[in-house]
């Protein structure tokens, strides 16, 4: 694998394995995290950890906020940060050109999941007077990971808009099928995660 | 990057401040939105592909500014850390600091003429 196959006008690449590794390495951890809280709340653990904010993660754990929707908030978490981690790893260091949906499609997992944590942060103490700690990490976690994220996606769109310009196909290159210069083949609709 | 940071710091006090200054009502939920939509914002901010999103915190800090003379805040505690919070996240907001990194035209790129 040439990790430099940087995107044209780029000083480096995107989708090089030093560049992904770190973002998914910090997916699992938030998986981990949040699979803890989902187990607090689906009552396999009986007692959740808390070190600085008393009864604060039992607050927030079990609002009502929580269980909106039919699996627990922390549940849906952990869901995100899997669909983070395998679409981070899908693909080679060329896969800003080579599969731009899955780019996108990691890019667009890695950001909203992120504004979740931040809206979930920012209700807690406003509506419940309560802080959880593991709440707040997974939190952190998230935010750590937009950042970095961004830019594969900025290189994909970049490579979808300029092969429009020359006219090729939107979608076909979207997926990354066909007639480009030196693209290697793809599986065709295989692997969505 | 210390810029960032500076506004990390600042919105982190601007979510712990409502227990330390025994803050209630609008002056806590102004504090702590504020806070977190500033400390989330300016982390984001740090990478230079999403340098842009440090606007956001100069929003969050003339809002902070407003917020002080708009809400009823009780004591001198509240107002000042509103305001104090709001000069100081604005001004950091304005320094761009060092882009080293060539990203074929940023995010001004997908949006240019075709061609």
């Amino acid at each position: 694998m040439n990790e430099n196959q940087a995107p044209p006008g780029w000083s480096y690449n995107p989708s090089a394995w030093s560049q992904r590794l770190p973002i998914v390495a910090l997916a699992f951890v938030g998986f981990g995290i949040a699979l803890y809280l989902a187990l607090y709340q689906w009552r396999v653990f009986d007692t959740v950890w808390e070190p600085f904010f008393g009864g604060g993660s039992r607050t927030i754990l079990n609002s009502g906020v929580s269980r909106i929707l039919p699996i627990p908030d922390a549940a849906l978490g952990a869901v995100g940060y899997i669909a983070d981690a395998v679409t981070g790893i899908i693909g080679g260091s060329k896969r800003w050109k080579t599969m731009p949906w899955i780019v996108i499609v990691f890019g667009l997992a890695v950001g909203p999941l992120g504004a979740v944590s931040i809206l979930l942060v920012i209700l807690q103490p406003v509506m419940f007077d309560a802080w959880c700690t593991l709440c707040l990490a997974s939190a952190i976690v998230s935010v750590l990971m937009i950042g970095p994220a961004m830019d594969e996606m900025l290189a994909s769109l970049q490579f979808v808009r300029s092969e429009w310009n020359k006219g090729r196909s939107l979608w076909r290159t979207f997926l990354g099928i066909g007639d480009q210069h030196g693209s290697p083949s793809l599986p065709v609709g295989g692997s969505v995660s | 990057m210390w810029a960032r940071l500076v506004n990390t710091a600042v919105g982190i006090w601007l979510m712990a401040s409502p227990s330390v200054l025994e803050l209630g009502g609008a002056a806590k939920a102004n504090s702590v939105i504020c806070g977190a939509l500033a400390a989330s914002f300016s982390v984001i901010a740090i990478w230079e592909v999403t340098r842009g999103l440090r606007w956001v915190n100069l929003l969050v800090g003339c809002w902070l500014l407003i917020s002080a003379f708009v809400f009823d805040f009780r004591g001198a505690a509240a107002v000042a850390t509103a305001i104090v919070s709001g000069l100081v996240m604005a001004a950091m907001s304005l320094i761009r600091g060092p882009i080293k990194q060539q990203t074929g035209g940023g995010w001004s790129a997908l949006f240019g003429r075709a061609g």
